[in-house]
């Protein structure tokens, strides 16, 4: 029990290694700076941990902290944000406006407390985190290494030597800091990066949606990723900070002052979180670099836009393939056979199949509110384009990923929940974005020239 | 003040989140109490039904010292759940050298078994002992085969 508490309390390093990072993002609240810290602290950390097992290395956690902080406090002079003219605070909320905001903050709760409870009743723990994530990340911690001699034994294919190395070189740097992996522990990830997402996500959205909309859009995301997360056991799994990243780099890049070089940046490197979480990180970051500089006519310097979003994977995931490249054990990502090998013929049977296994109340209607707020979200549809654009390529992928298999019917059963539950987010941040500005507070003096 | 098209959408996402919760409550495992962890962290996951083998590693690694080789199977074999316990072994004993009855759904031939310092065999007591018998649970059984 003991340590199964140090190995939760661990992950406190890094809001205290994170802090200096977000020091100059004063105009947004504590939580959503604290949450930002930790999760860019986070990514920065997974790196190093990269870097030294590539150059031999072993971990030692004083020093990982140190190294990490100093980059902290180097990534804060580079950080800031700008002004949030249509943010709205909650405290000046009055009336009926101010009672949706308490019932949003209220289901956000709820739903994290679900997750919660579903953790402490063993109820969500993902199989692949016993056998896959889990024990990666136990040896790494024994060896103080990214160890490629585990993937040398044919009996352990199973561990996938080249899958992205972020959850399991965290859950490592956790178990040094326990004395031991802490199963149970580890699978709180779930509940506590779902409560990290309900603190960060309204102080983000406020800068382009009007309060309560921000606040009652969070609380949808919450809760969507809660119950999908329950009904597909992803406790302790890379999905859920798949999902934390996504869904804070989405949320950054919709408002108004991602035109500002150092919040691409940050949204960068909230990108290389997702890149290095989990395989179909790389296209969501891909079509994000693509679309946001093509979407946005605030941006200039394009290509260079570009590339701040891009650049921190290509430090992370270049120094993860270098590593692979260097023990001998991969060049790239394992694939399900030749990249453009597909069978096209399959495609009313894969689409079949997705319909089916989410077809159901605890599957579908995560996904099915998100798209009614969606819908009746007012004009302008243009702020809505980067959020679905990279949905649509989302599916797209999946789609494609699917028909590399003749018969993908039970693949699509354990996996099509888990990997669709980007679209949660990606479809209630569409249904916000840009919606400040239809807003009545929005439209006053000073709005119309702009 | 917001607008009423903002308060209908806004109202729209709290129902669905109040909908989305309530079903999340309903899809809660019935417990006597929630104030106690459950006994493993799969117990009531979509994996349930590898619970013993959970219960029986964890079990065992308070008797197979770091260091050791220790065969994991079924008392009878099963290649395809030998398999899985196999991945449960690897995670759940490390610092040991886990010998598999099964992997990829295909049982190891010949039986690595007699080259095992220990042997754990889950399911019923087998009927002819393994060695010293070092634990025995309604999961299972673990036996030392060498001094």
């Amino acid at each position: 029990m003991r340590s199964g508490a140090v190995w939760i309390a661990s992950f406190a390093t890094l809001l205290i290694a994170g802090a200096p990072a977000v020091r100059g993002l004063r105009n947004l609240s504590l939580a959503t700076r604290a949450v930002l810290g930790a999760a860019v602290a986070s990514v920065v950390l997974s790196t190093w941990m990269t870097l030294f097992s590539l150059v031999g290395l072993l971990w030692n956690v004083p020093v990982l902290l140190l190294v990490t902080l100093i980059a902290s406090i180097g990534l804060g002079r580079l950080l800031e944000a700008g002004p949030d003219p249509a943010a709205k605070r909650p405290s000046s909320l009055t009336g009926a406006d101010r009672w949706l905001w308490t019932g949003a903050v209220l289901l956000s709760a709820a739903g994290v407390a679900v997750a919660a409870l579903s953790v402490i009743a063993g109820a969500s723990t993902s199989g692949d985190f016993i056998m896959f994530w889990g024990p990666k990340a136990q040896v790494f911690a024994l060896t103080r290494t990214i160890d490629a001699r585990i993937f040398r034994d044919p009996s352990l294919g199973y561990l996938h030597p080249s899958y992205p190395p972020f959850v399991t070189n965290l859950d490592a740097f956790a178990t040094m800091l326990a004395g031991r992996m802490a199963w149970g522990a580890a699978t709180a990830t779930f509940p506590l990066l779902l409560a990290a997402l309900a603190l960060a996500l309204p102080g983000l959205l406020r800068a382009t949606a009007a309060e309560p909309t921000a606040s009652a859009a969070a609380a949808l995301v919450v809760s969507g990723i809660g119950l999908v997360g329950m009904e597909a056991d992803i406790a302790g799994n890379g999905e859920m900070p798949l999902l934390l990243f996504e869904t804070l780099a989405m949320a950054l890049l919709v408002r108004r002052d991602a035109a500002k070089p150092s919040m691409q940046l940050l949204a960068g490197i909230l990108l290389a979180g997702v890149a290095s979480t989990k395989v179909e990180g790389l296209p969501f970051v891909i079509a994000t670099a693509l679309l946001f500089p093509a979407l946005r006519r605030d941006v200039p310097g394009k290509l260079c836009a570009a590339l701040r979003l891009f650049l921190p994977t290509a430090v992370t995931l270049g120094a993860w393939f270098a590593f692979g490249a260097r023990s001998g054990l991969f060049r790239g990502y394992e694939g399900y056979g030749r990249f453009l090998t597909i069978y096209p013929a399959i495609f009313p049977r894969v689409a079949a199949s997705v319909g089916y296994f989410l077809w159901g109340i605890g599957y579908a209607t995560p996904f099915l509110f998100p798209l009614v707020f969606l819908a009746l979200r007012p004009r302008p549809w243009r702020p809505a384009l980067l959020p679905l654009g990279i949905g649509a390529t989302l599916c797209a992928f999946f789609l494609f990923t699917y028909l590399h298999d003749q018969n993908p019917h039970m693949w699509i059963g354990w996996s099509a929940a888990r990997i669709f539950s980007p679209l949660i987010p990606l479809l209630a941040i569409a249904g916000c974005a840009g919606t400040a500005d239809s807003a009545p507070e929005a439209t006053g003096p000073g709005r119309a020239a702009r | 003040m917001t607008s009423q098209g903002h308060r209908a959408q806004t109202a729209v996402a709290l129902l669905g989140a109040a909908l989305i919760v309530g079903w999340g409550v309903a899809r809660l495992p019935k417990r006597a109490s929630y104030l106690r962890l459950s006994n493993t962290p799969i117990d009531n996951s979509g994996n349930k039904e590898s619970a013993p083998a959970f219960r029986l590693l964890t079990e065992a690694a308070e008797v197979v010292p770091p260091g050791a080789s220790v065969f994991v199977g079924h008392t009878v074999p099963d290649p395809i759940r030998d398999t899985y316990l196999h991945r449960f072994a690897v995670a759940l004993l490390p610092e040991r050298r886990v010998l598999p009855a099964a992997v990829w759904g295909v049982a190891v031939s010949p039986s690595p078994e007699p080259y095992a310092d220990y042997v754990l065999l889950l399911g019923a007591r087998p009927a002819v002992p393994r060695g010293k018998e070092l634990l025995a649970t309604p999961d299972g059984t673990v036996w030392r085969r060498k001094p």
